[in-house]
C-alpha cells in the first residue's frame, strides 16, 4: 500500500466533494429526488466521489511490460482510508461552518442550511463522523473494485445507470407516456416530486439488469455477423444503408416534436441549433484544423443580417423581408465576414490565430454594442421584432411549399440535366465518364420540370405559417438546415476539398509542398464555417424574435467548440450526439436543458469537460474512426524504435 | 544537348550567422540522376528547400526549363513540376495510404465546392481519375502498398513503407523533377537495394528527372550519373562517382585533415 | 507500364490569383490601420495646437494612467510570456490566475481592514496582502500545471491551449460558484493614499506611485532572480532546449513548475495593484486583462521578458491614449495634405506598374497591390478625402477594442514582436 498515493487521493478526492458542496451544486441537486425519498440528486452527485478516489488510491502506476500486482485485501484497507479522507474533509468544512458562521459572507453556499443537512438530526460533530464514516465504507468499496466480479459491478452499473437515466430523463419520459395515453403508468413510476418510486425503481432495475446480462449472451454472435457483413460490403451498399439511416433519422426527428411538450421541444430546438453550428464549427476546426474562437461573430453576423432585413423595427433599413429572402444576403454577408476575419489570420501560427480570431469575435461584439454602430444595430437595446408577419404583433418564418417545391424542382432540373449530358457524351464512346441510369435520369428531369413550373405558376398553393415562438415547429425547420449542413459537411469531406483540409490540419508545410494552396484551402474552411453559422444566427434571430449584443458572448464559441471536442473533432455523428448530450442535458449559455439544475453550475461543468477530454480523450467521444489514433501519436509505438533505427543507418552509412 | 531541367546560379542562404548555402552553382539536364553527398550539415537539405520554395533563397537564381523561381510559395513550384520527398519522412499520418496519394493530386484537378455538393458528373468522374491514377501509382510498388493498404492510416506502416509512400506521393503530382532526400535512409539491404532498381524505373519508365540526396555510397554509384559533393554550403566538386569517390578534396571532407606525416 | 511517361501540358509559372487577391487585402489592411494610425497621430497634434483637443493635464493623467496600467500588463504578460517561451503554448488561464490573485488580495485586505492594520500601518498591510496575493496566485497556477498541463507535454499544440481555456473557465466559475457572481470591493485606503503628489512636475496618485513602485522592485527582483539564481538559470537552459538541459541533470519538471510559480507570482502582485487602484473585483475581472496581457506579450515578442514589460507599457499607453487619439479623427484632412497624397499613391501605382512590366512573379502580389491600393487611395484623395472627418461617438466605449486591434496589427506586420521572439528549439516554427 502506497501511503503517500492513499492520502494525495483523499485529500483530492475531499477537494473536489468540498468544492461541490461549497458552489452549492449539492444543496440544488438535493431538491431532486432520484429514488423518492430515499436518494437524492444531490447524494448522486456526491457518492461517488469517495468511491472514485478510494479506488484511484489503489491503483497501481506499472511501467510498460511489468508485473501488475493482483488485488489482495490491503486494497479494500487503502480504498477505505482515502475515502475516510475524503469523508474527513467535507466534515471539517461542515465542523468551521457550524462553528464560525460568518464564513458565510464569503463563501455563499456554507450555510447553517447546509450544516443541518449533514448534521443527519446531531451536532455537527455526529454529522462529520457520519460523513467519514460514509467515505470509508464508499472508498473500501472503490479499493475493493478489482476484487468484484465482473457480472456484479455490471449489474450495479447497469442498476445505477438505469435509475439516473430514468430520473434525468424524467421529461422526456414523462412527455412520451403522456402523449402516449399511459398516465398511470407515469404516475406509477414517478413521485408527484418527479422522483422514482420505490417499487418501480426495483422493477426498472430488474427488467434493465435482465436486458442486459441476456444480450450480452447473444450480442457477440451478432457483431460477428454484422462484422462479416461489413467486409463483403460494397461502396453502393455502404451509401444506401447510410441513405436509409438518413432518411429514418429525419422522419423520426420531424416525428419527435408529437410526443413531447413545449419545454422538451424548446429543449430539442436548441439542440437542433447548436448541431448547426457545431457541424459549422466543425469544418473549421475537425476539417481544416483552424482553432477559431471568434465563431460566434459569424453566429452574430447571420443573426444582425436576419434582424435588420426582416424587423420593421431596425433602425437603419428595414426593408422588411421575409425569412427566406433574407436568407441569400445572410449568406453573402457571412461569406464576407469570413473572408475579412481570415485573410489576415491566414499565415499565422495555428495558437495566435485562436487568440485573433478571439479578439475579432469581441471587436464585433463591442462594435455591435457601441454608440457608434447604434444607428445600424440598435447599440445595446438589440433589434427586436425580428421576422413580424406584416400586420401582426408575432413574427417567425413564411414557408411557401410553391416556392420550396420550385426550389427543389431547379436542383432536380439541374442535375438531371448534367446527368443527361454527361450520358449523351458518354455515349459516343470518346471517354470514359460514367453513364448514369437512364430511367433516374429522365425521372429526375420529368419531376423538375413539372416542380419548377408548378412551384412558380402558384408559389402560394399552401403556406405553413412558423411563429418563432412555437418550438415543435421551430425545430422541424431547424432540422431541415441541419440536414443540410450535415449534407454539406459529409460531401465535402469525402471530395478532394476535404482532403485538401485534412491535409492542413495534418501538417500545413507539408500541404503546401504537395502543391495545396493554403491560402484559398483555409479561407475556402472560414467561408464555408462562417456560412453554416450565419443560417444558426438566423434561426436564432427569427426563433428569439429579439437579439441583443449579449447574447454574442465568447462562451457562445467556447461551447461550440465543446460540443465539438466532445462529439470528436471531425466527426458529423460526433457533433450530432454531443449536441444532444450536452445541450440536451445541461443547456447552452443561456438555454436550459433537461436537467434546469445545472442552471448556474452549467459553464463549470463544461469546463471540466473541456479539461478532461483534452486529457483523457483528444479524440472525442464519438471519433471519425480514422481519426481515433489521431492524438495520441505517442501511442505509435514503432517510431522510437524506427527512428533509432535511421539515426544508426545513418551513422553506419555517412 | 538535352533540354536544361534545372539551374541555380549562386544559390545562397543564411540562417543566423550560418551560411547554409553560398553560391552554389549546379544544373541537371531532362533524364539525368544526380546524387547530391556531403557530410552531415553540409547544406544539402537546404538546397532541396531552397528550390523547392520551403525557404526561398536569400540571393542567387533557381531557373527550372529556363524560367525564374527562387522565391515562388512551394504550392506553386510543384504546380509548375517539382515534387520532393522529405528527410525525416513527412506523411499524412491519419489519412489512408490512398488518401495520401490522392491528396497530392490537388494541384492538378480542380473540382470545388458546387460540383462537389452536387456530385456532378464532371466531379464523379474527377474523383474517379484522382483515384484510378493514385492506385496505379501506388501498383509501381508491387504488392507492398497495394490491397488492403489502401485503406490503412499511414502511421501503421512500416518506415520502409512510409518511404514509399512518400515517393507515391510525390509521383501523384505529375513532376518533371523528382527531388529525393535520402530515400534509402532507415531501410536495410534488401530494401535499399529494392529501391534503388526503383529509382532508375523511374527516370527510365515514369521519365523524371531526378535530383536525389543519399548517404549510402553503394546506392549513389548504382543509380547516378553525375555526383555533386557539398559541403559546409560550398559545391566541392561534381563528376562521375569514380571520379568523385577518388577527389582528395571530398575524402578529405568526409574524413578529415590527415594528420601530417613528418 | 513500360511506355507510361506523364502527359505535361506547357506549365508556365503564374501568379496565383487568388493568392494575390489576398495579398492585396492584407496589404489594404496593413495601410488601413497604418493611415488611420498616422492620421489620429497627426490630427491630435493638430487639433491640440489648436487647442481643440484635451488639456494639458489631460495628458499627463493620460500618460501616468497608460504607464501605471501598462505596468500591470508588463507583469502578467511575463507570466505569459515564460510559459510560451519554455512550453510553447498560450496559458490561456494565466488572466484567471491573476483574477484569483485578486479575489485573495481582497480577503485578507478585508481582514486587515477590520483589525485596522490597513489604517495604522499600511505599507506593512500592503506587503501582506501582495505576499499573499502571489502566494494563492502562484499556488493556482502551479496546481494547474500539475493537474492539467503537465500531461499533455509533446501534444500537438492545440491540446494544451484547449485545455487551458478549459482550466480556464472552470476557475471562472468555480470561483462564481464559490464567492457569488456579483461585484466585491477592495476597501477603501487609507487618506494619503488618494491623495495626488507631484513628482517630477506630473501630480500623480499615491496608489499611482505606490504601482510603480511594487512593479519596479519585483522586476528587479524577477531580473536577479532569472540571471543570477540557480534556479533562473534552469529556467533559462529549459527554455533553449528541454532535452539538452534535462540531459545536463536539470530536472525539467521541477522547472517548469518553478515557470509557472514565479508567472504565477508576477501576476499575483499585479493582481493585488489591480484590485487596490480598481477596486472592484468579479469572477470575470480575469479575462480582458488578460488578453490584454498576451497582446502585450506578443506586441514585445513572446518569450523575450524585456519585451514583456515593453510590450506592457506601449499597450498600457496606447490603450489609455486611445480614445483621445480616436476623437482626433474628426481632425480634417486639409486639402493639400489630401492631394499631395494623392498624388504620391499615383507615383506608387505607376512604380507598381513599371515593376509589373518586369514579370518577376514572386513580386506580383505587391506590384497589384501598388497598383490597386495607389488608384484607390489616390481615388478618394482627390474626391472624399480633403475636409474628411470621423466622429466616433463615445469612443471610450470602443476603448476595448483597441487592445485587440494592437495584437491584430502586430501580428500582421511584425508578428515576432518589438524585442523578437526567444523560444524553445522545440518550438521553433
Amino acid at each position: 500500500m502506497d501511503m503517500r498515493r492513499v492520502v494525495r487521493q483523499g485529500l483530492i478526492g475531499g477537494l473536489t466533494l468540498s468544492l461541490i458542496v461549497a458552489v452549492g451544486m449539492f444543496q440544488v441537486f438535493d431538491g431532486r429526488k432520484v429514488i423518492d425519498p430515499y436518494l437524492s440528486a444531490g447524494y448522486a452527485l456526491i457518492l461517488w466521489v469517495p468511491i472514485l478516489f478510494g479506488y484511484r488510491a489503489t491503483r497501481q502506476v506499472v511501467p510498460d511490460g511489468a508485473e501488475r500486482r493482483p488485488a489482495s485485501s490491503t486494497d479494500i484497507l487503502a480504498g477505505a482510508i482515502a475515502g475516510a479522507i475524503t469523508g474527513l474533509l467535507l466534515g471539517l468544512v461542515v465542523v468551521i461552518t457550524a462553528l464560525k458562521p460568518d464564513i458565510r459572507n464569503s463563501f455563499l453556499y456554507l450555510s447553517p442550511v447546509m450544516v443541518e443537512k449533514f448534521s443527519y438530526g446531531g451536532t455537527h460533530w455526529l454529522g462529520a463522523g457520519i460523513l467519514t464514516a460514509a467515505g470509508a465504507v464508499l472508498g473500501a468499496f472503490g479499493g475493493a473494485m478489482d476484487l468484484i466480479p465482473t457480472t456484479v459491478k455490471r449489474i450495479l452499473a447497469t442498476v445505477a445507470a438505469t435509475l439516473i437515466g430514468f430520473n434525468f430523463a424524467e421529461l422526456v419520459v414523462g412527455d412520451i407516456l403522456r402523449s402516449a395515453g399511459q398516465n398511470t403508468l407515469d404516475r406509477w413510476i414517478y413521485s408527484s416530486t418527479r422522483g422514482i418510486n420505490p417499487l418501480a425503481a426495483v422493477v426498472l432495475s430488474v427488467i434493465a439488469v435482465a436486458l442486459r446480462l441476456g444480450l450480452r449472451g447473444r450480442s457477440g454472435g451478432l457483431r460477428e455477423r454484422f462484422g462479416n457483413g461489413d467486409n463483403e460490403r460494397t461502396d453502393n451498399g455502404k451509401r444506401m444503408r447510410y441513405l436509409v439511416i438518413a432518411v429514418v433519422a429525419l422522419a423520426a426527428g420531424a416525428w419527435l416534436p408529437n410526443l413531447f411538450g413545449l419545454y422538451l421541444n424548446e429543449v430539442l430546438s436548441n439542440v437542433g441549433l447548436f448541431i448547426l453550428l457545431g457541424l459549422g464549427l466543425n469544418i473549421v476546426v475537425g476539417y481544416a484544423g483552424l482553432l477559431d474562437l471568434g465563431y460566434v461573430a459569424f453566429f452574430a453576423v447571420g443573426a444582425y443580417t436576419t434582424a435588420i432585413l426582416t424587423s420593421p423595427a431596425s433602425p437603419a433599413l428595414a426593408p422588411e423581408l421575409a425569412f427566406f429572402a433574407s436568407l441569400p444576403w445572410v449568406l453573402v454577408m457571412a461569406a464576407i465576414a469570413g473572408l475579412i476575419i481570415g485573410t489576415p489570420v491566414i499565415r499565422m501560427r495555428g495558437d495566435y490565430l485562436a487568440i485573433v480570431t478571439l479578439g475579432f469575435g469581441e471587436i464585433i461584439r463591442i462594435a455591435f454594442l457601441s454608440d457608434w454602430m447604434k444607428p445600424i444595430t440598435g447599440g445595446a437595446q438589440g433589434i427586436l421584432r425580428i421576422g413580424f408577419f406584416p400586420g401582426e404583433s408575432r413574427g417567425g418564418i413564411i414557408l411557401q411549399w410553391g416556392m420550396a417545391l420550385a426550389v427543389i424542382g431547379i436542383i432536380a432540373l439541374i442535375v438531371g440535366l448534367l446527368r443527361w449530358n454527361s450520358s449523351r457524351i458518354s455515349a459516343s464512346g470518346l471517354t470514359d465518364i460514367p453513364e448514369y441510369h437512364k430511367p433516374t435520369t429522365y425521372a429526375l428531369l420529368v419531376v423538375g420540370l413539372v416542380l419548377t413550373v408548378g412551384g412558380f405558376i402558384k408559389p402560394d398553393f399552401a403556406t405553413w405559417v412558423i411563429p418563432g415562438i412555437h418550438p415543435p415547429s421551430m425545430f422541424r425547420i431547424i432540422l431541415v438546415f441541419v440536414a443540410l449542413a450535415a449534407f454539406v459537411s459529409w460531401r465535402l469531406r469525402d471530395s478532394r476539398v476535404g482532403r485538401s483540409w485534412m491535409a492542413i490540419r495534418e501538417d500545413e508545410q507539408i500541404a503546401q509542398s504537395m502543391g495545396i494552396n493554403i491560402v484559398t484551402t483555409k479561407l475556402l474552411a472560414f467561408v464555408m464555417g462562417a456560412m453554416l453559422a450565419s443560417l444558426g444566427g438566423a434561426l436564432f434571430a427569427v426563433k428569439l424574435g429579439s437579439i441583443y449584443p449579449h447574447s454574442f458572448e465568447i462562451i457562445q464559441s467556447i461551447i461550440i467548440l465543446v460540443v465539438v471536442i466532445v462529439g470528436g473533432m471531425g466527426s458529423i455523428k460526433g457533433v450530432m450526439i454531443g449536441a444532444v448530450v450536452l445541450i440536451g442535458i445541461l443547456g447552452g449559455p443561456t438555454q436550459p436543458g433537461l436537467l434546469r439544475e445545472f442552471g448556474e453550475f452549467k459553464l463549470l461543468i463544461y469546463g471540466v469537460i473541456l479539461v478532461w477530454m483534452m486529457l483523457k480523450r483528444p479524440e472525442g467521444l464519438w471519433p471519425e474512426a480514422r481519426r481515433a489514433q489521431e492524438l495520441h501519436q505517442d501511442e505509435m509505438s514503432q517510431d522510437a524504435w524506427l527512428q533509432a533505427g535511421e539515426s544508426a543507418a545513418e551513422g553506419v552509412s555517412g | 544537348m538535352a533540354e536544361r531541367m534545372l539551374e541555380t546560379k549562386a544559390l545562397a542562404k543564411r540562417f543566423g550567422g550560418l551560411n547554409a548555402l553560398s553560391g552554389v552553382d549546379f544544373h541537371i539536364d531532362r533524364g539525368e540522376i544526380v546524387s547530391i553527398i556531403g557530410p552531415n550539415g553540409a547544406g544539402k537539405t537546404t538546397f532541396f528547400n531552397s528550390i523547392s520554395g520551403m525557404y526561398p533563397p536569400d540571393t542567387g537564381d533557381a531557373l527550372f526549363k529556363g524560367q525564374s523561381i527562387a522565391g515562388l510559395s512551394p504550392d506553386q513550384i510543384t504546380k509548375i513540376g517539382i515534387a520532393r520527398t522529405f528527410q525525416n519522412v513527412r506523411l499524412f499520418p491519419n489519412m489512408t495510404v490512398l488518401e495520401n496519394v490522392m491528396v497530392a493530386r490537388h494541384c492538378r484537378t480542380k473540382k470545388s465546392v458546387i460540383p462537389t455538393l452536387f456530385h456532378t458528373p464532371g466531379f464523379v468522374q474527377e474523383e474517379k481519375e484522382i483515384e484510378d491514377r493514385a492506385k496505379e501509382i501506388l501498383s509501381f510498388f508491387g504488392k507492398r502498398l497495394h490491397g488492403y493498404r489502401w485503406q490503412q492510416p499511414a502511421y501503421v506502416l512500416s518506415y520502409a513503407n512510409r518511404r514509399r509512400l512518400e515517393i507515391a506521393r510525390a509521383m501523384a503530382t505529375d513532376p518533371e523533377l523528382l527531388l529525393l532526400d535520402e530515400p534509402t535512409a532507415g531501410m536495410n539491404p534488401r530494401e535499399s537495394m529494392e529501391l534503388r532498381e526503383l529509382i532508375g524505373q523511374l527516370r527510365d519508365d515514369w521519365g523524371y528527372t531526378i535530383i536525389m540526396i543519399e548517404h549510402d555510397m553503394r546506392v549513389v554509384r548504382d543509380v547516378s550519373d553525375r555526383v555533386v559533393v557539398l559541403d559546409h554550403g560550398v559545391k566541392l566538386t561534381e563528376g562521375t562517382y569514380e571520379e568523385v569517390s577518388t577527389n582528395p578534396q571530398v575524402i578529405e571532407a568526409y574524413l578529415g585533415k590527415q594528420a601530417e606525416t613528418s | 507500364m513500360a511506355t507510361e511517361t506523364i502527359r505535361v501540358e506547357q506549365r508556365r509559372v503564374r501568379a496565383d490569383l487568388p493568392t494575390v487577391i489576398v495579398d492585396v487585402f492584407i496589404n489594404a489592411l496593413k495601410i488601413f490601420l497604418l493611415f488611420f494610425a498616422v492620421w489620429s497621430v497627426v490630427g491630435a497634434i493638430g487639433l491640440q495646437i489648436e487647442g481643440r483637443l484635451i488639456s494639458a493635464d489631460g495628458w499627463r493623467d493620460v500618460v501616468t494612467g497608460g504607464v501605471v496600467q501598462g505596468a500591470m500588463y508588463g507583469l502578467v504578460a511575463l507570466g505569459y510570456s515564460m510559459v510560451y517561451g519554455i512550453l510553447g503554448f498560450i496559458n490561456f488561464a494565466h488572466g484567471e490566475v491573476f483574477m484569483v490573485g485578486m479575489f485573495g488580495a481582497m480577503f485578507v485586505a478585508h481582514g486587515m481592514a477590520d483589525n485596522g492594520m490597513l489604517e495604522s500601518n499600511f505599507f506593512l498591510a500592503m506587503l501582506i496582502i501582495i505576499v499573499a496575493a502571489m502566494i494563492v496566485s502562484a499556488a493556482v497556477a502551479v496546481a494547474t500545471e500539475k493537474i492539467a498541463y503537465r500531461q499533455l507535454r509533446g501534444a500537438p499544440r492545440l491540446i494544451p491551449l484547449i485545455t487551458s481555456i478549459g482550466v480556464s473557465f472552470f476557475l471562472q466559475y468555480a470561483i462564481s460558484g464559490l464567492f457569488g457572481p456579483g461585484v466585491k470591493r477592495f476597501p477603501e485606503l487609507p487618506e494619503f493614499m488618494q491623495r495626488r503628489y507631484s513628482v517630477l512636475g506630473l501630480l500623480v496618485n499615491g496608489s499611482q506611485i505606490l504601482v510603480i513602485v511594487v512593479t519596479a522592485l519585483s522586476v528587479v527582483g524577477l531580473w536577479w532572480f532569472v540571471t543570477r539564481s540557480k534556479t533562473g538559470r534552469a529556467i533559462r537552459a529549459v527554455a533553449e532546449d528541454k532535452e539538452i538541459a534535462g540531459l545536463m541533470g536539470i530536472n525539467v519538471d521541477r522547472t517548469v513548475v518553478m515557470t509557472f510559480l514565479v508567472g504565477g507570482a508576477m501576476a499575483g502582485v499585479a493582481a493585488s495593484m489591480w484590485a487596490f487602484l480598481y477596486k472592484n473585483i468579479f469572477f470575470l475581472s480575469g479575462f480582458l486583462p488578460g488578453i490584454k496581457a498576451f497582446t502585450a506579450a506578443v506586441l514585445g515578442g513572446i518569450g523575450n521578458l524585456p519585451g514583456a514589460l515593453l510590450g506592457g507599457m506601449t499597450l498600457g499607453i496606447v490603450e489609455a491614449a486611445g480614445p483621445t487619439f480616436l476623437t482626433a479623427l474628426r481632425w480634417e484632412i486639409p486639402q493639400v495634405v489630401s492631394y499631395a497624397l494623392g498624388v504620391l499613391a499615383l507615383g506608387l501605382a505607376a512604380f507598381g506598374a513599371y515593376r509589373l512590366r518586369n514579370k518577376v512573379i514572386v513580386q506580383t502580389s505587391t506590384n497589384v497591390s501598388l497598383i490597386v491600393l495607389g488608384l484607390v487611395f489616390a481615388a478618394l484623395a482627390f474626391t472624399v478625402l480633403p475636409g474628411f472627418q470621423v466622429v466616433i461617438p463615445g469612443a471610450s466605449q470602443v476603448k476595448d477594442m483597441i487592445a485587440f486591434i494592437v495584437l491584430i496589427g502586430v501580428l500582421m506586420i511584425r508578428p515576432i514582436g518589438l524585442l523578437g521572439e526567444r523560444l524553445a528549439v522545440e518550438e521553433r516554427g
